[in-house]
């Protein structure tokens, strides 16, 4: 099975293709950004439906813990930053350098979630949940799904920062463009947030 | 030479990181005003721009190949659409008070 | 960018049958896009009988409403059919369970998973899709995706009942059903949306040299806008699959607004939904999904037409800018389907003019496909009998949608049979006719045996007859006022008397239409083993990549390094010696 996907069988894995300048799961990043994209905006048109179509909404700022949501977004931000240095390091040879940034992607993810986490357990103390309104159902599924997002994220920066180094041996620019890859869907994430936070916090 | 670029591009990296935790406060501070309608008009733009820098420049999309730039400006299209066709028919067209929702 | 990397075994020449791999990972477990392609193929098949046996069932119903079904009505339980007459329950839950198989489970991944997989690869030159891996990925994923549907047919409350549109405020509330409904569109939409983006990537990297985009053939253009439609356009459902979702399983109201009554009580809701948001949503996925209903067939169909009548396809680019301008469109004329949701006239007006554009590059495509039939030298094979069927028949029921697309017309016709009978013209005698002309055609290719002719025959004259049979009456019934979706068929309306006899016709010509797919069934299986071995690997004198593989094609596909040096329907060039030129052929 491994001949199949190797870079010999397909063109394209490792080096870009003049005409359009990208290798082919930079395309495919983007490609799956782009479907991403639509599914954020069709639930951000469905907060717009709702909201402008009610008679009265929430002062959300009132109903939202702004700080921990300000705090959260510093800290996906920095995470952004710690991955364009990790993905530097890595092309650079420097390993230590690059796990290094990489655990603190993955740590200051981790304090993202918690944060999450610790504002879900503030509402459920309060008695907010989906089902009392449609401003906390729209709060949390939107939280939630970019939540997951967020995990889905660790999981693949533990992998490329753990176990998945042997990919690494096997093919050294192969493995760069997996990270730079991975690293754009991470960018994204934190870009997401950027609109929740605007859009769920401050409004 | 390419430590040099690699160390101009790192500053630029952090002045855009700071950039954006400088705006971020600036929609906070915004949205603390209550400004009602303006604060829409001001806060939704800045995210933007938020977004588009990180988009930019941590995310290498103004070095992209147009192949790139395509599909994003179909994506932004479609999505633009989706976007603001459904509040511009909400909240324009007839409807009874008792057809109002409240939250 | 130095790949250095260490093989453990010894590496055969390019292209050739090397792998030896087991059974599973040969067959089942493949990364082959062929492999996958053929599985596709058997899984959207068996859907799409199995979706139609659900019609049948109801089409009985509909024909003698509360006979007990004759000889298998027993059958279904005393909760379905007590004593072999179908229950109004059940009746919406066949209907419900029809449209979303045959859509999501039958033509759709027929059309573009199927020959999609099967020939992007072989068209464009490539040996393999650019992410082996994912498209193995994509087709388990929908493989369990449909059998969770499927399996709701087991629940204790059955399948569920509220349309393929699951509109709310009753899919909020109603059984069991409707969540395995949502958890099922979900993983389908995943596989769904990883194939697009393979299918796209794929396109776009691994043309072979000298493949511009100008020279691919028009399949591979109709393959490249669907698999956009698809992945800008179902993230939508997806969205609303979600917020559905949380309504059944955490009570939120995302669909249900404040003072809903539920069986004479005041539900208990937050409130505040709004059930229109549940069919713009939808629709903003179900319009571009029509498109990617249509586009694989007119794809094949233009192959097909190109090959048997020797000459170039008139007006291709023509043909290539409207497939881009349809795509673009499709995703702005979906507010169609709410016309009576009591929206603005400006809103209704705006939808209803880019209704009536998007009519202008579908007609394109169809009239350039008639003129390439003038002065062709028209060879008459199963395949081609079932493309041109396709024409008139695509081009009819295109046309009964232009009632349906300006709103005035529409307010009498909305949710009639007329509906029913304009979509199905589409995709019944349209796009299923293009996919069984695709199946004949390239099933040398993949077996290195022909179809037999006779049975094609006997296959394509009563499908052709018995399809208008069914769905023209429709036209009438729903210009008369028929509602869709009523169980008894109309019977309780006084207006409808006059065209119910119409019922009767309609279910005899289902159950001829059920008949007459027997050849085919046979002789697909029959033609694998015992079908009339090829004589040459380019069956039909095509002038495409996908002929210039061994029979049927290798892993790897090309036995030699391939490069394009013209167009792809290089037939009857001036001064060739045979009436084809292939594209991967120097001399002319």
């Amino acid at each position: 099975m491994t001949h199949d996907t190797t870079e010999e069988f397909i063109p394209h894995i490792v080096e870009p293709r003049e005409d359009t300048g990208l290798y082919n799961s930079k395309l495919g990043i983007w490609l799956f950004l782009a479907s991403e994209i639509m599914l954020f905006g069709s639930l951000f048109s469905a907060y717009i439906l709702i909201r402008v179509g009610s008679f009265s909404w929430p002062v959300q700022s009132d109903l939202q813990n702004v700080p921990i949501g300000a705090i959260n977004s510093i800290i996906l931000l920095s995470s952004s930053i710690f991955y364009i240095r990790a993905y530097v390091a890595l092309k650079a040879d420097d390993i230590v350098k690059y796990k290094k940034f990489m655990y603190l992607v993955i740590a200051f993810a981790c304090l993202f979630l918690c944060l999450k986490g610790f504002e879900y357990y503030q509402h459920f103390s309060n008695h907010e949940y989906p089902k009392t309104s449609v401003f906390f159902a729209i709060y949390f599924l939107m939280t939630g799904l970019h939540a997951l997002h967020i995990i889905g994220g660790v999981i693949v920066n533990s992998y490329y920062a753990g176990p998945g180094m042997y990919l690494r041996a096997q093919n050294k620019q192969w493995f760069i463009n997996r990270v730079e890859v991975a690293g754009l869907y991470w960018h994204f994430v934190d870009l997401v947030w950027i609109f929740l936070f605007s859009t769920l916090y401050l409004l | 030479m390419e430590q040099h670029q690699e160390k101009d591009e790192f500053k630029r990296d952090l002045l855009i990181y700071f950039s954006i935790i400088a705006m971020t406060g600036l929609i906070v501070f915004i949205g603390q005003l209550h400004l009602k309608v303006l604060e829409f008009f001001l806060i939704v733009p800045i995210a933007c721009f938020e977004a588009g820098i990180l988009a930019f420049y941590f995310m290498h999309l103004m070095t992209k190949k147009k192949t790139i730039h395509l599909v994003l400006l179909l994506t932004v299209i479609v999505f633009v659409t989706l976007l603001f066709w459904p509040a511009w028919d909400v909240a324009y067209s007839p409807r009874t008070p008792s057809e109002f929702t409240t939250y | 960018m130095s790949g250095t990397h260490k093989k453990s075994h010894h590496e055969p020449a390019h292209g050739q049958e090397h792998h030896h791999g087991s059974f599973w990972s040969q067959y089942v477990f493949s990364t082959d896009h062929k492999v996958i392609g053929i599985q596709y193929l058997f899984m959207s098949l068996f859907f799409l009988l199995f979706g139609f046996c659900l019609v049948l069932l109801m089409r009985w119903q509909i024909a003698y409403p509360g006979q007990p079904l004759p000889f298998i009505g027993k059958m279904f339980g005393e909760h379905n059919m007590p004593g072999g007459v179908m229950l109004p329950e059940f009746y919406n839950q066949l209907g419900a369970m029809h449209g979303t198989i045959m859509v999501f489970l039958g033509v759709v991944p027929l059309g573009f998973a199927v020959f999609g997989n099967y020939l992007i690869p072989l068209q464009i030159g490539a040996k393999d899709m650019a992410f082996p891996r994912l498209n193995m990925f994509s087709y388990w994923s929908f493989f369990f995706g449909g059998l969770l549907m499927l399996s709701s047919f087991f629940l204790p409350s059955g399948p569920a009942g509220n349309g393929w549109t699951s509109y709310p405020p009753l899919s909020d509330i109603s059984h069991d059903g409707q969540t395995v409904w949502l958890l099922s569109m979900f993983i389908i939409i995943i596989s769904s949306l990883l194939s697009s983006l393979n299918f796209i990537t794929t396109i776009f990297q691994m043309r072979a040299p000298g493949m511009t985009f100008e020279r691919l053939p028009f399949f591979i253009w109709a393959q490249l806008i669907t698999a956009f439609l698809l992945l800008l356009a179902f993230p939508p459902l997806e969205g609303a699959a979600f917020l559905q979702l949380f309504d059944r399983l955490l009570g939120s109201s995302f669909f249900l607004p404040s003072g809903l009554f539920v069986n004479g009580q005041v539900a208990n809701y937050s409130g505040g939904g709004n059930a229109l948001l549940w069919q713009h949503l939808f629709w903003f996925l179900g319009h571009p999904e029509v498109y990617v209903i249509i586009l694989p067939a007119l794809g094949i169909v233009t192959e097909i037409i190109a090959c048997n009548t020797r000459k170039n396809i008139s007006g291709f680019d023509m043909m290539r800018y409207s497939v881009i301008f349809l795509g673009f469109l499709s995703f702005v004329v979906w507010s169609h389907h709410t016309y009576l949701t009591g929206m603005g006239t400006n809103i209704t007006a705006f939808f209803q003019t880019t209704t009536m554009i998007i009519s202008i590059p579908s007609i394109i495509i169809v009239s350039a496909l008639f003129i390439t039939l003038w002065g062709g030298s028209i060879r008459f094979n199963i395949p081609m009998l079932f493309a041109l069927a396709f024409l008139p028949m695509f081009g009819f029921g295109g046309l009964t949608g232009l009632p349906l697309g300006l709103a005035a017309t529409d307010i009498p016709l909305h949710d009639t049979y007329y509906v029913i009978g304009h979509f199905h013209y589409v995709v019944a005698p349209g796009v299923i006719l293009g996919l069984f002309a695709g199946i004949y055609y390239w099933f040398p290719k993949a077996t290195g045996r022909k179809m037999n002719d006779l049975l094609g025959h006997l296959h394509f004259w009563p499908t052709l007859i018995t399809m208008n049979l069914i769905f023209f009456p429709m036209l009438i019934q729903g210009l008369m006022g028929v509602n869709r979706r009523m169980y008894d068929g109309g019977a309780t309306y006084l207006f409808a008397h006059n065209v119910l006899y119409w019922n009767v016709i309609e279910t005899w010509g289902a159950f001829i239409l059920a008949i007459a797919q027997l050849p085919f069934i046979f002789n697909f299986f029959y033609s694998i083993w015992n079908g009339e071995k090829v004589k040459s690997d380019n069956t039909w004198g095509s002038s495409t990549l996908e002929w210039a593989t061994p029979t049927p094609p290798p892993h790897g596909n090309f036995t030699k390094k391939i490069t394009v040096y013209r167009d792809p329907y290089s037939y009857s060039l001036k001064g060739a010696p045979k009436d084809y030129s292939p594209q991967d052929q120097k001399e002319i």
